[in-house]
């Protein structure tokens, strides 16, 4: 059989076409509904297309839009007079037919997804969904993407392909097994995943939290999960790599980067992190960073999230001043095991103290120190990898509302500057009260200088909550998130590098999973139940990473610098953000066209 | 009031204190600029370490009290730590 030859227009077009020549009922139309015009009346029935021209005769075009009641809707400025080009063009569905047979036109395509119903997150804000009409191949196709997290529901409708197979290369169950110190991983590869799916033998459950899934989804999710594919992700061809990291530990993190950069080869892979800490140094130098700073090059980015701690009070910091002492309180809002890390430099002496909050003060010792306010471990050492002073305060069963001190007595100052984190090992919760939030309140690896640093901006207020859209009143769209962190890092590199969608996003929810059953987001869950609306710099940050990828789709062999480098060069700046580097927004709000524009 | 220096973390340190000679746990040995990884795994479970990941800079593994303080007297470590928590970045 031959291929048909006398059109120049793609499969969805010609349905349209035929369609408008045909006159059918517009329900009744694969063409109408495709291209989502059905429910219009037909003197409105109008389509983008992406409109291959030859160069020459674009006045031709434009001449042929006009009369025929369309409209350029985007034309290169300076087309030249050989070669071809793209013009993106809004077409009456009545004229498809003639378009056809044009002299000038090369070749006419329907944007992919053009019509559906677009996440906010992917319009106007970022520009992705112009992105990817103008460049309908962009779309991740070729790269690994990791999610290295709570885990991916493997069984999601977003992580499968049309024929219902696993698009997960590989799922990792890092774990430490119940009544032992010891961490353990489990490979299973796409066949495993393929024979779960199908009633074989049982693999873990893909996601018991839900928060990786809904980070994969955003990154490269296809949006199977709805009819129109309105939540799928931003690379949603990108091969995919799940990491269930169960708890969160560092070592388990590290270990799903290698698997993912092993099982990339010689692709181009990127690392979705949305996930940190505030316990170490702040500065580059900790196991998790180290690996980051080792791990990446040339096709290799990693991309983490900057943290939600941004008004906390995680952070403070003072400076050494021989003759005065300085000290910090934490405040204990709700008890668990809790930390304060102090950060000394190298070179000034001093004398450091825990003071409980029945005023009793106790030097630093390798013991645990029972009292009556609270069980408590105060380690003072030198910092083997960085030569810093670290004083390192953990405590359990503290007090709600007390108020403990950290007492640092200059004895002779070379350098003076101290900075504090405090916060949870494993529950409860520890604060400065009253320190101002004035950066450094970014956590760690985004402290990591080749790590891609994301803050998170307010794309949308609106969502799709179960009793159809809800809109969150009093939230302002276009600028920072309050609780995104902020830059720069303990040594001054700065970090964010930009900001991207973390609030109000909608992606997909791993089936049986704490977020599928808590009540406190019942109002935030999609009527389809596959589906959930939630926020933070994790939600940020796998956008960030999908557009790393579409980088990587087209350019294999960045640096994690020169990946860098454009997402700063290009983002949006404006009023809010200032003309520079600025702690909360970094280089500004990501600006997906201008990226691929450069 | 001087600092303790030592390649061993603290709490990995308190806990070769109190634990049996037996008892094993995960530790994160970070090495010195120069270290070969592949080599510096295979002296580690020459050592007594069971070791689960290794890569760039640092090996992983499983160690028993006297395992550690074995490990702690080679010259090409730089650091041995314990796994630190991360937490999801969800907001709310």
């Amino acid at each position: 059989m031959e291929p048909r030859r006398d059109t120049v227009l793609d499969a969805r077009l010609r349905r349209a076409a035929a369609f408008a020549d045909l006159d059918l009922p517009a329900d009744e139309s694969i063409g109408a509904r495709a291209l989502d015009v059905s429910g219009r009346a037909a003197e409105t029935r109008r389509t983008t297309v992406k409109l291959l021209v030859r160069s020459a005769e674009l006045a031709s075009a434009e001449s042929w839009l006009e009369g025929v009641g369309g409209h350029v809707v985007s034309a290169p400025p300076d087309p030249g007079s050989s070669g071809q080009v793209v013009v993106l063009a809004g077409v009456p569905v009545t004229a498809l037919s003639s378009l056809d047979r044009q002299p000038w036109l090369v070749r006419a395509e329907a944007p992919k997804e053009m019509f559906t119903r677009m996440d906010r997150a992917r319009g106007p804000v970022t520009g992705v969904d112009a992105v990817q009409t103008a460049h309908g191949d962009l779309t991740g196709a070729g790269v690994l993407l990791a999610v290295v997290d709570t885990g991916v529901d493997w069984a999601h409708p977003d992580f499968r392909h049309g024929d219902g197979t696993t698009r997960l290369e590989r799922f990792v169950h890092a774990h430490v097994p119940e009544g032992s110190d010891e961490s353990r991983f489990d490979v299973f590869e796409a066949s495993a995943i393929n024979k779960a799916l199908n009633g074989g033998p049982p693999i873990p459950t893909g996601d018991p939290g839900g928060h990786g899934t809904h980070c994969a989804s955003i990154a490269a999710g296809n949006g199977r999960g709805t009819t129109d594919r309105r939540f799928r992700g931003v690379a949603p061809e990108a091969s995919l790599m799940g990491v269930r990291a169960e708890p969160l530990l560092d070592v388990h993190i590290i270990e799903g980067i290698r698997q993912a950069f092993d099982l990339a080869g010689d692709r181009p892979a990127v690392v979705s992190l949305s996930l940190g800490g505030h316990f170490g140094a702040h500065d580059g130098t900790s196991a998790i960073e180290n690996e980051i700073a080792r791990a990446t090059g040339p096709g290799r980015i990693v991309v983490v999230a900057a943290g939600n701690e941004g008004d906390d009070g995680v952070h403070a910091q003072g400076r050494l001043v021989v003759g005065e002492e300085l000290s910090f309180t934490v405040r204990v809002p709700d008890t668990g095991l809790v930390f304060c890390d102090v950060w000394i430099p190298r070179g000034d002496k001093v004398d450091v103290f825990v003071e409980t909050p029945s005023g009793t003060r106790f030097e630093p010792n390798t013991g645990e120190t029972s009292t009556p306010d609270g069980v408590f471990v105060a380690d003072f050492v030198e910092n083997p990898v960085n030569r810093e002073q670290n004083l390192t305060f953990l405590m359990i069963n503290g007090t709600v509302d007390e108020r403990w001190t950290i007492r640092v007595t200059p004895l002779s100052v070379v350098h003076g500057e101290v900075h504090a984190w405090a916060g949870s090992v494993d529950g409860g919760r520890l604060m400065f009260p009253g320190a101002p939030l004035a950066g450094y309140s970014i956590g760690m690896p985004a402290t990591e200088e080749r790590a891609v640093a994301v803050g998170s901006l307010i794309s949308r207020n609106e969502f799709e909550g179960p009793q159809g859209d809800s809109t969150l009143p009093g939230l302002a769209v276009d600028v920072v998130s309050s609780f995104s962190s902020q830059g720069p890092t303990r040594i001054g590199v700065q970090k964010p590098d930009i900001v991207a969608p973390g609030q109000v996003v909608t992606a997909a929810l791993s089936a049986g999973s704490d977020m599928a059953t808590s009540p406190r987001l019942a109002a935030r869950r999609h009527p389809s139940g596959k589906y959930v609306t939630i926020q933070g710099t994790s939600m940020a940050t796998p956008f960030v990473a999908g557009i790393v990828a579409l980088m990587l789709q087209r350019e294999p062999r960045l640096t994690p610098e020169e990946v860098q480098q454009r997402l700063r060069v290009t983002a949006r700046r404006d009023a809010t953000t200032g003309p520079v580097w600025n702690p909360r927004y970094g280089w500004g709000k990501l600006d997906a066209e201008a990226l691929f524009r450069s | 009031m001087e600092p303790r220096r030592g390649v061993i973390a603290p709490e990995l340190e308190r806990w070769s204190r109190d634990a049996d000679d037996g008892d094993r746990r995960t530790a994160l040995v970070r090495l010195r600029g120069g270290a070969e990884v592949e080599r510096a795994a295979e002296r580690l479970t020459s050592l007594g370490m069971e070791v689960t990941s290794s890569g760039p800079g640092s090996v992983v593994g499983t160690v028993s009290p006297p395992v550690l303080r074995l490990i702690g007297q080679e010259t090409w470590v730089l650091a041995v730590e314990g796994p630190r928590t991360l937490r999801s970045l969800q907001h709310g």
